[in-house]
């Protein structure tokens, strides 16, 4: 008969609207408590990998060094340009009690508005002659940049 | 008891003999372990933030000892390149007089503990008492070894076992004027190249040498001289160099010496640790100047 016919296609169409609507609810359930996982950790421990890397770097490539001889931060300011794009990075050279910047270049394109700071001091030592002297370079890492 | 199904049947409702009802199940079931996933991942993240943080702190100690190594090399004036495929051990740097690098190497570590450490999370310490000694040990893997003496201007460069060194490049570069050279040398072998400047006089000389027995070539002054021995020179060791610098003279040197057999030439290390300890680690880390 037509009747049932009809009746069955009523009770698939009511059945999928309702199975579909309670799957729907059960994803964005899901994606509720998906969205409350924090990334922050994982990119806290990746900018500091990533600033202790550019902080050895200035130091071996001799940038710093050269850079203090030179009292330009040009040198230091290309390797900075090099790293990874996302990452924001600053560079600033201080003598050795951390009180007067002497050298300082920030990533071309980045502005330091970020809140989420990560920073590493690195010991530098310069040899002029038989004279040694020793500097801090401080590398700040922010994401979101250029 | 005996369980009647039929009639089991007859007295549930309509519905639940339908297929769809099964079907209904899963999809409830697939959907609710997909909201329990997802619940016990925000939690476990949540609660695993600490550790995540943690788990990265003990990089702190590695990148300490690799910037202490650094700069270390720098305080000494020398600068290391091993070739292990090759076998082949490059250094270069200055012989100093003692007072001027005991000074350097106590300011630097005044320095550390000073203005540096209290910078780094966590506690740290250096222990540089086998560099103030007057000499300074590099360690090139287990097989050879390079002592930096500069109490007495002297770089020596011996193997620690059976390894034997199959050629010697010398590059000397010295303040005042060279009167004459004194050659001492016996046996053959070992493959001695000298490239000598200074002020006045520069010369080339190749000499072939015994490994196993001492030759000398004496750099003479008018005030002092310099020493250059091969052979069995250093410790009673055979395959070592020395070079002896005069206090009087500005000597700056680049050796390039390459060894036959297998030896093992990394990591090259200094004779000198640092200790660093936080909540979540401690740490005892050689100062490695190469990998």
């Amino acid at each position: 008969m037509n009747f049932n016919k009809k009746e069955k296609g009523f009770v698939i169409t009511v059945d999928s609207f309702i199975s579909v609507s309670l799957i729907l609810i059960f994803v964005l359930i899901s994606f509720y408590y998906l969205s409350n996982v924090s990334l922050d950790s994982w990119n806290a421990v990746d900018a500091r990998i990533l600033a202790f890397d550019e902080a050895a770097v200035l130091e071996k490539s001799l940038a710093v060094e050269n850079s203090i001889k030179l009292s330009s931060s040009e040198l230091i300011l290309a390797s900075l340009n090099s790293t990874p794009s996302g990452y924001c990075f600053e560079a600033t050279v201080y003598d050795s009690t951390l009180s007067t910047p002497l050298v300082h270049a920030i990533k071309t394109g980045c502005t330091k508005n970020s809140t989420n700071l990560t920073s590493v001091e690195r010991a530098i030592a310069v040899k002029q002659g038989s004279i040694v002297t020793f500097y801090i370079l401080k590398v700040v890492v922010w994401g979101g940049g250029a | 008891m005996k369980i009647n199904f039929n009639s089991l049947k007859q007295a549930l409702p309509s519905f639940f003999s339908k297929k769809g009802f099964l079907f209904t199940v899963s999809a409830v079931l697939f959907a609710s372990t997909l909201i329990f996933f997802a619940m016990n991942f925000a939690q476990i993240n949540s609660s695993s933030e600490y550790e995540i943080s943690s788990s990265a702190r003990p990089l702190n100690a590695i990148y300490l000892a690799d910037n202490v190594a650094f700069n270390l090399s720098k305080v000494l004036g020398t600068s290391i390149d091993v070739n292990d495929s090759t076998k082949q051990i490059i250094m270069s740097g200055n012989l100093a007089n003692s007072t001027v690098q005991l000074t350097a190497i106590q300011d630097y570590s005044s320095f550390l503990t000073n203005n540096y450490f209290p910078l780094t999370s966590g506690t740290e310490s250096i222990n540089l008492t086998s560099l103030t000694d007057g000499k300074a040990e590099v360690y090139f893997g287990s097989d050879v070894q390079a002592d930096y003496n500069y109490s007495s201007n002297l770089i020596a460069l011996s193997p620690l076992n059976s390894s034997s060194l199959s050629s010697i490049d010398l590059n000397i570069r010295a303040s005042g004027a060279l009167s004459s050279l004194v050659e001492s040398t016996t046996g053959s072998g070992l493959t001695v190249n000298i490239n000598y400047v200074d002020d006045a006089n520069s010369f080339s000389l190749t000499r072939s040498v015994s490994a196993t027995a001492l030759s000398t070539i004496t750099l003479v002054y008018a005030d002092s001289s310099s020493v250059l021995s091969f052979g069995r020179a250093y410790s009673d060791r055979n395959n070592s160099l020395i070079l002896q610098a005069s206090p009087d003279h500005n000597t700056s040197y680049i050796i390039r010496a390459i060894y036959s057999g297998l030896p093992v030439l990394l990591p090259v290390k200094l004779n000198g640790s640092i200790t660093s300890s936080s909540k979540d680690y401690n740490a005892i880390s050689n100062l490695i100047l190469q990998k």
